[in-house]
């Protein structure tokens, strides 16, 4: 199927990150997509783990009011509901948000419902016997969630978390929809900029790319899978 | 002849040595009771007689065809032996019936009609007839086991092999599967048994079999055994089962 | 407070029944329709491909074969770790350089499919590995080739605990399918875009897609619910 012209042509694609500043540029607006995505992390942690204690509160109204935030973000894709924030906040509340912090609050308000119910799940799953037996050796409520069931939840939400932030990741490559200048826009900039002298360039762009996304998303999921090997061994 | 006969197995796992030699035969319609420490390769010995473990040496001889190693009419073989296993291990999407009727249609193309009756008439005799279409989760430990033999059974095995079944069980669950077995071996079936209860043992054997450390240490008649074991192993793994502490 | 915030929700609604033009609503909701439908047409085929690799996959994976395996592993990894849209934008705009041209649709439905084949696998693998070792070894027990176990003992257990995921799975990909209209697939966000570019009717064109997913997406959310809570139930009663 590759014929030499096309080995040929792709090493001549591959040339275009030689000239300039194109490689140092395309990762630059990695970084762009990285930092929306790590500011995004932080807050959805931070978020999601008051949101998750809040699911398993005893009050019903409560509870229902965050099953139904859980579900409106499941249900709806990343990609509606920053279109909403972006265009319809702008123009039905009149606050008008750039691109980036439309992105932020659409992955952070996303990332709180996902992280929620990971640690809703890591709070539940500590078995009923483990506060018994907490209560058995005359610990307060407060040194049995202190010392009982705080690290046996921690312990199941840092490999989940690690993949929560494969995810974001993924997700942040949503941002070049609301005009943020991030690594595949100023991919595109490169090829057209290049569209005479190396005029097929794109193959090597956007293999550049995917493979840039792959290796940042791989180290995370490599991460949280050495981790839960190491837990399930020990 | 005898009917299953094994020479000189050996059997490693990485490079654990799990047995060492191991020689013995059983004759038809003999109740052999094989006895030990944990670890000590029984376990592992039925296994192999199965096929679900590979030898590394030796040969197993049933009916006077070698049956070690082979790889692809394994599946014809194991028909010839039927198995139990310590954890309940009926197939939980299935009803009891079609649990035990799996292997005779799937495997030997029997006629349905034939097998059904004779399902039925081995779940009257272990006192299961109303739990024909009953599912394994509505079934205690020892109603479990108990259709577990059952479904080896209509297999028409030549030998049955018992790996621990009664160990998962609550004490009083233990006794009606032990019922079965006995009754059973009053019939006449080849059986290989392996098992911790020892006055069990000693009521159904014709011979035990005391292994340590994947060697054979002792083979003797069940009397001798209990009462007078000729191995100073034997004697240490006895003591075990005698309480001779008390209160001062 | 309460009353404040009553005012508040009733100045919203006023604000929405005022702003919002109904007649224009009536006239554009044959395109989302159109293009919902476009939306389930692509995403039911991509979701078709994607449980036949991922079956596939799992159990290649599964039955750990020779040579096969490993070369799934890396696709599963390739797969897992790389976001649609980029792969969207290699299959259009890159690949035409090879000399390989594929139509918007071909590209939304390989996309679709070498993305969702291993979050597909990734559920049937690990459903099959449900099953214990102990049910396969009592079915050898009693005869039955390794075909058989598969067909009659482990498949059959597999299925049903592999249903949630897959449920989650589908709806995960009909979700994907918004990223569709980079490739000028006239698809529910396509539509929104349009009248959002063309008409300036930002809220009606938003309404109306949130909506229009709301209505895709919420039966499956349902069902994939329900076949959890069925799932549990099931487990806790059985062995």
């Amino acid at each position: 199927m590759l014929s030499l012209e096309a080995i040929d042509a792709i090493s001549k694609a591959f040339s275009v990150f030689f000239m300039g500043k194109n490689f140092i540029r395309l990762v630059m607006g990695l970084l762009v997509t990285i930092q929306i995505a790590a500011v995004s992390v932080l807050l959805s942690l931070f978020f999601g783990t008051l949101f998750g204690m809040l699911m398993t509160v005893q009050n019903r109204f409560i509870r229902a009011f965050c099953k139904i935030y859980l579900e409106f973000m499941r249900i709806m894709p990343q990609l509606v509901l920053l279109f909403m924030a972006y265009y319809g906040l702008t123009r039905t509340l009149g606050i008008s948000l750039s691109g980036e912090a439309a992105s932020v609050l659409v992955f952070t308000m996303w990332g709180t419902a996902e992280m929620g119910d990971l640690v809703r799940g890591a709070l539940q799953s500590v078995p009923a016997h483990q506060y018994d037996s907490g209560m058995a050796i005359g610990l307060t409520d407060k040194q049995i969630f202190r010392y009982i069931v705080l690290p046996q939840t921690l312990r199941r939400l840092v490999p989940l978390s690690m993949n929560l932030v494969t995810r974001m990741i993924k997700t942040t490559s949503l941002v070049v929809f609301v005009g943020v200048i991030e690594v595949v826009k100023i991919g595109q900039q490169i090829i057209e900029g290049n569209r005479l002298t190396v005029p097929t360039c794109s193959i090597a762009v956007y293999a550049v790319i995917f493979f840039m996304y792959f290796f940042v998303c791989w180290i995370f999921s490599l991460m949280a899978s050495v981790i839960e090997k190491r837990q399930k061994e020990a | 002849m005898a009917l299953l006969e094994i020479s000189h197995l050996k059997k490693n796992f990485d490079k654990n040595a799990v047995l060492k030699d191991v020689s013995f035969s059983v004759e038809k319609g003999e109740v052999v009771v094989i006895l030990g420490p944990s670890g000590c390769g029984k376990s592992t010995l039925l296994r192999c007689i199965n096929g679900l473990e590979s030898v590394q040496d030796g040969k197993i001889i049933l009916d006077g065809e070698v049956i070690s190693n082979r790889t692809k009419d394994m599946h014809l073989i194991r028909q010839k032996v039927g198995m139990v296993f310590q954890s309940y291990d009926l197939f939980p999407h299935m009803n009891v019936l079609d649990n035990i009727l799996l292997g005779p249609m799937k495997a030997q193309h029997r006629d349905k009609k034939e097998v059904v009756k004779e399902a039925e008439e081995w779940l009257e005799r272990v006192g299961l007839p109303d739990k024909k279409l009953a599912y394994p989760r509505q079934l205690s430990g020892g109603q479990k086991q108990r259709v577990a033999i059952v479904r080896a059974l209509c297999m028409n095995p030549e030998v049955m092999l018992f790996d621990e079944v009664t160990a998962a069980l609550d004490p009083e669950m233990v006794r009606e599967v032990l019922d079965v077995m006995m009754n059973l071996a009053n019939d006449g079936m080849t059986m290989l048994i392996v098992t911790h209860q020892m006055d069990f043992a000693r009521a159904i054997a014709d011979r035990i079999i005391f292994m340590d450390g994947g060697q054979i240490v002792e083979e003797a008649e069940p009397g001798q055994f209990f009462t007078n074991p000729k191995s100073e192993r034997g004697k240490k793994f006895l003591e075990n089962f005698t309480f001779k502490v008390y209160r001062k | 407070m309460a009353a404040l915030f009553y005012i508040d929700s009733f100045l919203i609604i006023d604000y929405f029944l005022r702003a919002v033009d109904f007649e224009f609503i009536k006239q554009v909701i044959p395109l989302y329709i159109e293009a919902a439908g476009l939306t389930l047409h692509l995403a039911l085929i991509g979701i078709i491909l994607s449980f036949a690799v991922g079956l596939l996959c799992a159990l290649i994976r599964y039955y750990k074969v020779p040579v096969l395996s490993p070369i799934t592993g890396f696709y599963i990894e390739l797969s897992r770790n790389t976001p649609l849209l980029i792969q969207l934008f290699f299959l259009y705009f890159a690949l035409p350089n090879l000399g390989i041209k594929l139509s918007s649709f071909q590209c939304c439905i390989i996309g679709l499919t070498f993305l969702g084949g291993s979050y597909m696998e990734e559920t049937f693998r690990s459903a099959l590995e449900t099953v214990s070792r102990v049910q396969i070894e009592s079915g050898q027990c009693i005869g039955l080739s390794g075909l058989q176990v598969m067909r009659y003992v482990v498949l059959p257990q597999a299925v049903s605990v592999s249903i949630p995921g897959f449920c989650a799975n589908v709806m995960f990909l009909i979700k994907e399918t918004s990223v569709f209209s980079i490739v000028a697939v006239a698809d529910l966000m396509y539509v929104a875009k349009d009248l959002i570019g063309l008409y300036y009717k930002t809220d009606e064109a938003l309404w109306l897609l949130a909506v229009s997913y709301f209505i895709l997406l919420l039966p499956v959310s349902i069902i994939s619910g329900y076949a959890e809570r069925r799932l549990r139930y099931a487990q806790f009663g059985s062995n």
